[in-house]
């Protein structure tokens, strides 16, 4: 075998790793979508179930063409801003030679798909806090809107090497605190505003009450699929051997960064540990000791790749404490958030962009011209992230209300939503006490 | 604000894990060691409470424990 033989057969041996490694990523991270599933039909009484059910599983569905359609384009050619980069983004347009097979391209299918199922994650956020009265045509016009434009428009500015918030503030999102959390979860918030709680969530004179979901095991075993699928997420998040644009032998991050799977095992783990741990301490309740397991992972995944493990574990520790303080605020501001989700995501989103500006000063970039990563440029690609998830949330729930579309009768929802699909969870007929 | 960084280049970079080589890590070490023991404090407390509470003495209860005799 001549070395030119060689080159060409250790080249395509990598090429296959890049192709098999973000392949199962994508697939581990279904378990992410099938785990939100199973949270929010065990957070819904008996009579909602299924509809909470279909609803995540049509959040997924159409999240998969429209990336396809558009979503995928947005990411390649809008990372300068509003204005199209027309020549990188022929990659990602659906009639183009890399958006369907083709044996000179193993990587465009394969990253499209991981990047795809960031999207469905983004839907899966955003359909918690809505369950029980969000009627499904609007929530599937929404979840397309945050899946398939708002988070991946973040991404494009935050999330690749050549963004505009990463060229000119050094702005570190590793594990997507900003653009995929915080995108969402203030999304959320904004379609709550119009939405408006479910009958009987808060009396007369303002305080609330507690509205319990039909199965907490079924919850409960949902997020733990949820931490299982984290693996898949967070894995996929980094660049496999090739070098990435600084060239160098190894893993590297989304900005080219080095870094190791190895990193991503510590941090991932002590995130979901400290976070569970905070949150059990702050509420002795099982729901939020699992929530607190998200809480955790978000709170440290924008510096994931840099943190010390015991700095990562108080930090974790830290957003599972705040995240159930957060939802508490929410409610006290008349805000019905079924799961928590602006807190989980939202509020632990600011924390992990945050916490990477106040403890990870001085990293190298991997080019001279990038700023290193700093409280400042943090906090301004945090505002960035709240407005990117929150305006478009509340803009476009806004226009589905005008259009009195938006939210379920009183009657159905009396009824249950399960009616709107014509489909029952139980056809023995569980009573519930709701 | 912290400049925890333990390299100024990735040339030749080995540990890279922020505050490495400096006493912070220490002190995280020692702040996580104590995320994990005051909650077990709290937990112990919360137990008692209910040990206290629900203290079961001969003739309260005909409860099974959900256990069923076999004959």
């Amino acid at each position: 075998m001549t070395p030119a033989e060689l080159e060409t057969h250790l080249t395509m041996a990598n090429t296959i790793n890049l192709e098999v490694y973000y392949y199962w990523c994508t697939a581990i991270m279904i378990l992410i979508h099938a785990g939100f599933m199973m949270y929010e039909m065990g957070a819904s009484r008996v009579k909602h179930t299924l509809a909470a059910g279909t609803k995540n599983i049509l959040a997924f569905a159409y999240m998969i063409p429209t990336f396809w359609m558009f979503g995928w384009w947005i990411y390649l050619a809008m990372y300068n801003g509003f204005t199209p980069d027309w020549e990188a983004g022929a990659g990602g347009v659906p009639w183009g030679e890399n958006m369907g097979p083709n044996l000179q391209d193993n990587a465009s299918g394969v990253f499209w798909g991981a990047f795809t199922l960031f999207a469905c994650t983004t839907a899966s956020i955003m359909s918690g806090s809505v369950i029980e009265r969000i009627r499904m045509t609007a929530f599937i016009i929404l979840a397309v809107i945050l899946g398939s434009v708002a988070w991946i428009l973040a991404a494009a500015w935050g999330w690749h090497y050549a963004g505009w918030m990463v060229v000119e503030w050094g702005y570190h999102d590793f594990g997507a605190s900003g653009l995929v959390h915080m995108v969402s979860g203030f999304f959320a918030l904004g379609v709550l505003i119009h939405l408006g709680p479910r009958i009987g969530k808060f009396n007369a004179d303002g305080s609330a009450n507690v509205i319990r979901g039909h199965s907490l095991p079924m919850t409960m075993v949902g997020l733990m699929l949820i931490v299982t699928g984290f693996f898949g997420f967070l894995g996929g998040c980094l660049f496999y051997g090739g070098g990435g644009p600084t060239g160098i032998g190894q893993w590297t991050n989304i900005y080219g960064m080095p870094t190791t799977l190895s990193t991503i095992c510590f941090n991932t783990l002590m995130g979901v540990a400290g976070g569970m741990i905070g949150a059990y301490t702050k509420t002795r309740d099982p729901f939020w000791m699992m929530s607190g397991a998200l809480c955790g992972v978000i709170s440290v995944a924008s510096g994931m790749d840099l943190y010390y493990p015991g700095l990562a574990f108080v930090l974790a520790f830290v957003g599972g404490v705040i995240g159930p303080i957060s939802a508490k605020f929410f409610e006290k501001m008349g805000i019905d958030d079924a799961v928590g989700a602006v807190s989980v995501h939202g509020t632990c989103g600011i924390l992990g962009v945050l916490f990477a500006g106040i403890f990870l000063g001085g990293y190298p970039q991997f080019a001279d011209n990038i700023p290193t990563i700093t409280f400042g440029g943090q906090f301004k690609g945090m505002i960035v992230m709240f407005l990117l998830g929150f305006v478009p949330g509340f803009v476009f729930a806004w226009i589905l209300k005008m259009l009195g579309i938006l939210r379920a009768s009183d009657g159905v929802q009396e009824v249950g939503m399960d009616v709107e699909i014509e489909a029952m969870a139980y056809p023995e007929d569980i009573k519930t006490i709701n | 604000m912290f400049n925890s960084s333990p390299i100024d280049s990735w040339d030749g970079a080995g540990v890279f894990y922020s505050f490495a080589g400096t006493g912070m890590t220490d002190f995280w070490f020692w702040v996580a060691v104590l995320c994990c023991i005051i909650p077990l404090y709290f937990t112990l407390k919360t137990e008692n409470e209910h040990e206290t509470r629900h203290q079961f003495r001969e003739g309260d209860s005909d409860s099974t424990h959900g256990v069923e005799r076999q004959d």
